[in-house]
């Protein structure tokens, strides 16, 4: 190979760095030809080796790494970390790259076996596990629908309250004619029912409203679970 | 050469022979010169060059020389202190590597 061929198939080699690294590249290494004399050309060209093995020189260098084996990055590894702020952060960048992909990989291998795992726990007690979880789902159901129903009755409770209160203040004030005295105490104990009524009709009103919001809040939640992957989805039928 | 030189000790070679000329040297001088102490290829130099011009302890620019343009390396402020830094280093390591040697220092 001549030096023209050998510069050309450099050149191809260095397609993947970027335009200009590679005119640095071979500026160099044609000065270095040209500076040499054409009497050295072949021995040095025959000491770069193949084009492919010096392209990668220069990557192995922009990257931080020397790939040549006439110095080693770790040759003075306790003592360079005090000598050379900037290198110490170089190698420590190197270092640090190669853990994640590690972690990454355990963690994958972690996810297969538990999924594994998962799989095979809900075959084996899947006969058992889905009865008692039903039982269960009934049990809950009827205790919320209980609890709703408590509620629901004192809302209804309140709202009658509330109702009589004001039919009883609005009967005080017909009888007003007939006999002012029972008609004031008939129309302030209907305001006083009136006032109870109300506070009981308010109050378990905004309980139904907060814990019906909790609840479909609390559903949605549910059924959203199993297609996030967070919990385990397979119990839960 | 028995002893490996570091990527440390390679640089700080690089940047001396390259301080001793004010208005700068170019790449196959520089790789000639620092042949004469350690043995490195014909294509070691070239990343250890450009990772101190990265590093800013190089500059480069190009001159004419018999009818092309030439690329020479000139020492920065920052390589100057950086090279400091390496024969300040450099003399404290030798001195105590011969020290032990010699059988004479108790550190």
């Amino acid at each position: 190979m001549n030096r023209t061929e050998f510069m050309q198939a450099f050149q191809n080699a260095l397609y993947d760095v970027s335009s200009e690294e590679r005119d640095a590249a071979l500026q160099y290494y044609n000065d270095y030809l040209d500076d040499a004399g054409p009497e050295k050309e072949e021995q040095i060209l025959e000491e770069w080796g193949s084009p492919e093995k010096l392209a990668q020189s220069i990557r192995g260098g922009m990257s931080g790494r020397q790939e040549n084996g006439e110095f080693t990055e770790h040759g003075f590894s306790d003592g360079e970390e005090k000598f050379v702020p900037a290198r110490a952060a170089e190698q420590k960048q190197e270092s640090q790259n190669p853990p994640p992909v590690e972690k990454a990989r355990k963690k994958a291998g972690m996810n297969i076996w538990k999924l594994l795992c998962i799989v095979l726990l809900c075959v084996l007690l899947g006969p058992v596990c889905i009865p008692i979880a039903a039982a269960a789902v009934a049990v809950i159901a009827t205790i919320v629908l209980l609890i709703a129903a408590v509620l629901l009755l004192f809302l209804v409770i309140g709202l009658v309250v509330l109702c009589s209160g004001v039919a009883i203040a609005v009967g005080g004030i017909a009888k007003l004619f007939v006999s002012p005295a029972g008609a004031l105490i008939l129309f302030g104990c209907g305001l006083l029912v009136t006032a109870v009524g109300g506070m009981i009709t308010w109050l378990f009103g905004w309980i139904v409203m907060k814990s019906s919001v909790c609840l479909f809040r609390a559903a949605v939640d549910l059924c959203r679970r199993p297609f996030h992957g967070k919990r385990r989805g397979g119990a839960k039928q | 050469m028995v002893f490996n030189t570091g990527a440390a000790l390679l640089d700080a070679i690089v940047l001396a022979v390259i301080s001793r000329k004010a208005e700068g040297t170019y790449g196959y001088k520089i790789t000639q010169e620092v042949r004469g102490a350690i043995e490195v290829s014909e294509s070691t130099l070239y990343p250890v060059l450009r990772r101190l011009q990265k590093d800013e302890c190089l500059e480069v620019y190009d001159r004419e020389c018999g009818g092309r343009n030439r690329r020479y390396y000139k020492i920065t402020e920052k390589g100057r202190l950086q090279l400091n830094l390496y024969e300040g280093e450099w003399s404290l390591y030798a001195a105590k590597i011969t020290g032990i040697f010699q059988g004479g220092i108790d550190t």
